[in-house]
């Protein structure tokens, strides 16, 4: 038999970008421990659209935490309180009957809110364009194997390939600085022999179009690591420095 | 790839945010290696008035390494202060609309979020320092004290006598920093805001060595990042405690004149 409890749920509202939003307080019974977050805010939207209210909008796609859709800052924390999990993987066993949840939305100049907790991330996009890609010659395949990359290599390099770009670290640094995601961008096409070839250009335009989206500056809080959902290591940001340091000082 | 697209070299950096933290890193290393050279000079004040005076003689007689750190120090300071200033500005711009709800930190600390804080206490307790100990300007009657050499004996004796000093060739009379070290000090007042202006320092520090080494990206990996901000604690730890220790000596009366 499992648990129910009944929340109290402070939730920001915005009608649209344009609209000054609010905090709104919603009691909602019956949920129960094993939905997931976002399947408690269903039901929420379900009974408000019963009652004839408009339902809470939220970015969603596919609940199983590698999408990097769901963007809600949860009692002051991105994601919510749990260490490497995305909101959608949240589940409601995390709190108790009668808690009381706070949900925000990620707050950057470069993140805009478009309604209740739905952001225009379309800044993170800017940024990979800017340079976050290989040149690849098209023709005959290469062999699988031709490029051999050692271990440590191939696994840093996985290692930031798993940024799903969800913008929890904006919404955690203190300055609203995107130093980790761009990091993890030039990171793992640094540590491949593919990302060589534009490997100065491309750190110069990427952290020229961050600056250019007014995300902040890293002051080295470190909450950004401590609050992604994929555990991109503080690193990215040590790198994307030495990266950009090292294409003011060299020509290739 | 052409090289048509990519941005200029330094237009990028003067612009960029990395830039800016780039020069605040590189002036902060520039301020704290001073720091700590300072401290350690300063150490000498245990050892004696003879040894801290031909100290600061011996500074002052080489007007070129004097006036030469002087000038780094001056520009590493306004740079320092600028970036400082800039990114606070690209900082606070970059979120217009607050939380609603007090965010939560996982590993931050006060001394991090409260740099500007403490660098302005910092940076003023700087000018009131310069004014007090290196211009002479808030207690001139404890820095206008001089020692005359003593041909006979080749000793350096205080002497008050002004209008002989004025005559004397300067090889023969030096500054008695060592008095006006401890007559200042002798000062609860000015112990206690030197002690504070040290307490804010420690906190700037805290942060601000093991920040640097980030900036510079000199750790790769979690464990080498710890021992960073192990090493920037140390380091702000040892230059704070020897510097606490000056107006704690002399209102203990371990040092006097």
């Amino acid at each position: 038999m499992s648990k129910t409890m009944t929340l109290t749920l402070q939730i920001w509202r915005q009608r649209s970008a344009d609209t000054p939003g609010s905090m709104q307080t919603y009691k909602l019974e019956g949920v129960n421990e094993h939905m997931s977050f976002l399947e408690m805010l269903d039901v929420l939207n379900a009974k408000l659209t019963k009652d004839g209210q408009d339902p809470v909008a939220f970015d969603h796609d596919c609940r199983e935490g590698i999408c990097g859709s769901c963007s809600m800052v949860i009692d002051g924390r991105p994601h919510g309180p749990r260490k490497g999990t995305t909101a959608c993987q949240l589940h409601m066993r995390t709190y108790k009957d009668g808690d009381t949840i706070t949900i925000e939305p990620w707050r950057a100049k470069a993140f805009p809110v478009i309604k209740d907790l739905v952001v225009d991330r379309g800044s993170f996009d800017r940024i990979v364009a800017s340079g976050g890609f290989v040149s690849v010659n098209t023709g005959v395949t290469v062999d699988a194997n031709a490029t051999p990359i050692g271990k440590k290599n191939a696994d840093e390099a996985m290692d930031y390939a798993a940024c799903i770009g969800c913008g929890a670290c904006v919404a955690a640094c203190p300055n609203a600085s995107a130093m980790l995601f761009t990091g993890a961008k030039v990171g793992h096409l640094v540590k491949l022999p593919q990302g060589q070839v534009e490997r100065r250009g491309r750190v110069l335009r990427m952290v020229e179009q961050m600056d250019r989206e007014g995300f902040g500056a890293c002051t080295n809080h470190r909450e950004c690591s401590e609050a992604c959902p994929k555990e991109i290591s503080f690193d990215a940001i040590e790198l994307l420095n030495r990266e950009y340091m090292r294409a003011q000082v060299t020509n290739d | 790839m052409t090289d048509a697209k990519r941005p200029g070299r330094l237009s990028t950096l003067a612009r960029s945010s990395i830039g800016a933290k780039i020069v605040m890193a590189t002036t902060g290393v520039i301020l704290v290696g001073f720091l700590v050279v300072h401290m350690l000079g300063n150490l000498q004040i245990y050892l004696g008035p003879d040894t801290m005076n031909h100290y600061a003689q011996t500074l002052k007689g080489t007007p070129a390494l004097l006036w030469g750190v002087r000038a780094v120090l001056l520009v590493s300071l306004v740079l320092h202060v600028l970036a400082a200033v800039r990114l606070k500005g690209l900082n606070n711009a970059a979120r217009p609309q607050a939380y609603a709800v007090p965010r939560r930190y996982r590993v931050t600390s006060s001394a991090a979020r409260f740099m500007l804080l403490s660098g302005l206490v910092v940076l003023a307790f700087i000018v009131y320092h310069l004014l007090h100990f290196t211009v002479g300007a808030t207690n001139p009657a404890d820095f206008n004290l001089h020692e005359v050499l003593d041909v006979a004996t080749q000793t350096w004796v205080r002497n008050d006598n002004e209008q002989l000093i004025a005559k004397l060739p300067p090889e023969l009379v030096r500054h008695d920093v060592y008095s006006m070290f401890v007559r200042g000090f002798q000062n609860p007042l000015i112990a206690g805001t030197y002690i504070v202006a040290q307490l804010l320092l420690a906190m700037h520090l805290s942060h601000a060595v093991a920040s640097m080494l980030h900036t510079l990206g000199l750790s790769k990996g979690t464990a080498e990042r710890e021992r960073n901000i192990n090493i920037g604690r140390a380091v702000a730890a040892v230059i704070v405690l020897g510097n606490l220790s000056f107006p704690i000596a002399v209102q203990a009366g371990l040092v006097h004149l």
